[in-house]
């Protein structure tokens, strides 16, 4: 009876230790293949202009249990149409999402509003150090070391600084720029031009060909474009320096239509994104320290670091 | 009521433990030696198990590292005999001047492109002599800065392989640059009749290697890179990454290492590395797979040899428990019947006799010897008994010399007095007396003849005491056939006489009464003497080592022993007594007839 007993209470207990192990040995297992999933969101029609930074995340996610998507919201849609992407990423179960936004400031009010901050980062488009979890380009101090490196190249009396928008990032670097050129021998002069094609290659055209100006400074692909153009079809060379990290902006300096250019390192930012969502997110000030910006020029574009940077292999 | 149950388990185990018991001895010990074996059995074929999936792996690791090597000389030999085909067949017999060098150079570019980017033929000051696909030089280029120039110049026997680098020599649209491996070697160029010193550049697509390698580098675990002999990185998953800091390589150290398998620390890690050295070039494709990740596949294996290992464990120690039980219990019951007999319980049939042939048979044999041992006790107790009894007897059948010297003594007063009836009653009581004494030897006789006794005693110290006392005997006719041991009223009379009425004037009283109560007989000697005091009266009825003359109480004390030796303990000689009022003395006795005493076990006369 004794022993009745006792086998009894084994096979209850076997039993229950079994199913115990099992239970952990599942949950482990499910844990294991519960890979992170990082979305971009990104402002843009195409992702033409962030290859580098998808090749930078999809390089971080390598080694990782991660999963990393990309999405745009083409720019007709505006901020709007970013927030609503967002919040349908989250709602499908996105761990963290990177935003590159048209509108920094709307989205950093929908994102602490809706209290997601722990859940978003902000990459590229924005202000330096104003966020925690953000990876930004200092344009504070891009602007000052272009504006140095213009200085210390350049030939013209006169320039002119060109953009289409004026958005945050416009701002500080136009800021910055005229700051430093204060107290140099250049005249700087601003303009704002219309994003429209034609209108913008043709006004950048009339101005270089002007005479007023020995050259021009572009803050954004638009303006860089149009005077790339400009330069090409113009008699007299002018100077053009440019803020971009797009491809062709890379082709125009290679093919000598423009003088120097800043480059942001979307590459990077996009590692950097990952990773940090990877480690938990919310990436300590003091350690976003890195430059995450190039200038580069005809002599040093291939050089042996920058030509890596700056030339994304052809796949 | 479950609490009060594993406290109780819980002192169990303590004092089993305190104990050492076998059960815990058996199951500590075989739980031990199971566990230690099982963890040495598991480790020993865990670690070969690992170790061979480790070699498994690695031998894999090596066989993609010889695919892709092979791949790679296909392909470095696929450039070069470009190359030679273009040095032998084009360019050594054709001028410089001939139009044929263009046509030849695009017909072999054509058949060649989806490796190539493109074929330049370059004289020595710099000159571009041809190209396919026929081609612009960009602006501004100085072919003589080229680092593969320059190498060239230095070596002018050996094919030369650049770095990866992006073609910017030649002008291209839409924004399309090139990643390029440059194929160089020095040529012999016929110039209408002359040699001049030119380099043949044949620029491989950079992608084509790209995708030897990302197609091996896509899933799995680890990576394989390229590198130069130099250390200098052609190809990296992470090329981009690592030269904008933001990963770290241990490529300079792998240039040092030789072909083969090594283990290195890297970044606090420790990666397996397979090096495989390509020929011509002195390239080495190193294969990186941290450590860790070559067993990961295993991982589940472990977790499930964890839940197999706590299981077992959990068999064995249930199991030891459980057999060590079966084995001690009988044991255990067995040492149960031991601490009885330990405390003076000799029941034979208690010994527990059960278990293992060899617990059985102790049993038996624990059995075996309580019941020598109880018998020998038995014989032993027995053998006391008789001896004391003989020894009692031997001492109540003593008579006493004075009474025998007075009694005759008064004989002879008589005779001479001329007395004679008197005197032939006295000795007739006398012989009577001596007769029952005797009584054959036997120690048990009826109560009718031990009340005659009595009656020649009482006769006789009458005389001798002149009638000084009177004895009235009155027994119940019932228990005159019944049995009692010899002389043990006698010597209660003689008490009476010799303490109380004996030294009475003439108003002495001393009354014999035999009776039945509650299937018991009773036997009563009252005197209505001085009485004993309390002290004395208790001291009379225990054992006197010697005689300390008259009234010692050996008498007393011996009545009773005998009784208790004879009959049981409940029987026995009980003294009552008042001062100034007298004494009774109260025999016990069970009510047995000769018959039926000597029908009992043991009982004889």
């Amino acid at each position: 009876m004794k022993n009745k007993k006792l086998i009894t209470g084994f096979i209850v207990a076997v039993v229950l230790l079994l199913v115990v192990e099992s239970y952990i040995y599942i949950n482990n297992n499910r844990q294991q293949k519960n890979h992170t999933k990082i979305t971009f969101v990104v402002t843009g029609d195409n992702f033409d202009n962030y290859e580098n930074m998808i090749a930078g995340a999809e390089t971080a996610a390598m080694d990782e249990d991660c999963f990393v998507d990309f999405i745009n919201s083409p720019t007709e849609y505006g901020i709007e149409g970013e927030i609503e992407l967002l919040e349908r990423q989250l709602t499908d179960g996105a761990d963290y999402i990177v935003t590159v936004s048209s509108d920094y400031e709307a989205m950093k009010e929908y994102v602490n509003k809706a209290n997601v901050s722990g859940k978003v980062l902000f990459v590229e488009n924005g202000i330096y150090g104003d966020l925690k979890n953000s990876i930004m380009v200092d344009d504070k101090e891009l602007a000052g070391d272009f504006a140095n490196y213009i200085i210390e190249k350049s030939k013209a009396s006169k320039l002119l600084l060109v953009s289409t928008k004026e958005d945050i990032n416009t701002k500080t670097l136009r800021t910055e720029i005229e700051n430093a050129l204060e107290g140099s021998d250049i005249i700087l002069e601003y303009r704002l031009l219309s994003a429209t094609t034609g209108t913008i290659n043709q006004s950048m055209y009339n101005l270089g060909q002007s005479g007023f100006f020995d050259g021009f400074i572009t803050l954004d692909y638009e303006t860089l474009e149009a005077a790339a153009k400009a330069q090409s079809k113009l008699k007299k060379s002018v100077e053009v320096y440019s803020v971009d990290n797009s491809k062709e902006a890379v082709y125009y300096l290679d093919s000598n239509l423009i003088n120097a250019l800043a480059f942001k390192d979307d590459y990077s930012m996009g590692f950097l994104a990952v990773k940090d969502a990877l480690a938990g997110n919310l990436r300590k000030q003091s350690e976003s320290d890195e430059k995450l910006y190039y200038i580069s020029d005809k002599e040093t574009i291939h050089s042996d670091k920058l030509e890596k940077v700056l030339f994304p292999f052809v796949k | 009521m479950k609490e009060l149950d594993v406290k109780r388990q819980l002192s169990r185990v303590k004092r089993a433990s305190k104990r050492r018991s076998i059960q815990l001895i058996i199951s500590f010990s075989f739980t031990i030696v199971s566990i230690l074996s099982m963890a040495f059995m598991t480790f020993a074929f865990y670690t070969n198990y690992i170790n061979t999936a480790k070699a498994t792996a690695i031998e894999n690791n090596k066989q993609v590292i010889e695919q892709i090597s092979w791949n790679l000389n296909s392909y470095l030999k696929n450039m070069m005999r470009i190359s030679d085909s273009m040095y032998y067949n084009v360019i050594k017999n054709l001028d410089l001047t001939s139009d044929t060098m263009n046509k030849e150079m695009d017909l072999l570019y054509e058949a060649n492109k989806d490796n190539l980017i493109s074929i330049a033929c370059i004289s020595q000051d710099g000159a571009l002599i041809s190209a396919a696909p026929i081609a612009t030089r960009k602006a501004g280029v100085d072919f003589t800065d080229q680092s593969w120039f320059s190498s060239t110049e230095e070596r002018i026997e050996n094919f030369h392989f650049s770095s990866p680098h992006v073609q910017n020599m030649f002008e291209s649209s839409n924004y399309r640059y090139y990643w390029v491996v440059s194929l160089t070697r020095s040529v012999d160029l016929n110039y209408m009749g002359y040699n001049r010193r030119g380099i043949l550049l044949v620029d491989m697509n950079y992608s084509a290697i790209e995708q030897m390698f990302s197609r091996v580098n896509k899933g799995g675990t680890g990576y394989v890179y390229l590198i130069d002999s130099e250390g200098e990185i052609i190809y990296h998953p992470k090329q981009k990454a690592i030269y904008t800091g933001l990963v770290n390589e241990n490529n300079t150290l792998a240039a040092t290492y030789e072909d083969g398998n090594h283990i290195e620390r890297f970044e606090g890690k420790e990666r397996s590395i397979i090096v495989k050295t390509v020929g011509y070039t002195g390239w080495k494709i190193v294969s990186v797979v941290p450590s860790k990740d070559l067993a990961a596949p295993y991982n589940q294996l472990r977790a499930f040899m964890l839940i197999i290992i706590t299981v077992t464990i959990f068999l064995i120690v249930y199991g030891n428990i459980f057999i060590s039980k079966i084995v001690t219990d009988p044991i255990r019951r067995l040492e149960d019947s031991l601490n009885y007999i330990e405390h003076g319980k000799f029941d034979e049939s208690d010994i527990y006799i059960g278990g293992s042939h060899e617990i059985r048979h102790l049993g038996r044999t624990i059995k075996s010897l309580v019941g020598q041992m109880h018998k020998l006790m038995d014989e032993r107790v027995k053998e006391q008994k008789e001896k004391r009894k003989s020894e009692l007897n031997a001492l109540q059948a003593q008579i006493n010399p004075h009474f025998l010297y007075n009694t005759l003594d008064s004989v002879i007063w008589m005779i001479e007095a001329e007395k004679y009836p008197e005197a032939i009653s006295m000795i007739k009581s006398l012989a009577s007396l001596f007769r029952i004494s005797l009584s054959k030897g036997n120690n048990i006789i009826t109560i009718k003849d031990e009340i005659t006794h009595a009656r020649n005693y009482l006769a006789i110290q009458k005389v001798r005491y002149k009638n000084r006392f009177e004895a009235n005997i009155e027994i119940d006719p019932e228990i005159e056939n019944c049995v009692t041991i010899k002389l043990i009223i006698q010597p209660l009379i003689e008490n009476a006489i010799y303490h109380a009425v004996g030294e009475m004037e003439d108003d002495g009283l001393i009354d014999i009464k035999g009776y039945e109560k509650d299937g018991d007989i009773y036997i009563e000697v009252i005197d209505n003497g001085m009485g004993i005091p309390q002290d004395v009266l208790d001291n009379l009825l225990t054992e006197k080592t010697e005689s300390k003359g008259k009234g010692s109480g050996i008498g007393l004390w011996n009545i009773n022993q005998r009784i208790n030796l004879y009959f049981k303990e409940d029987y026995g000689l009980k003294l009552y007594s008042e001062l100034d009022e007298g004494t009774r003395a109260v025999i016990r006795l069970p009510k047995l007839t000769m018959e039926e005493y000597l029908g009992g076990e043991g009982n004889e006369k």
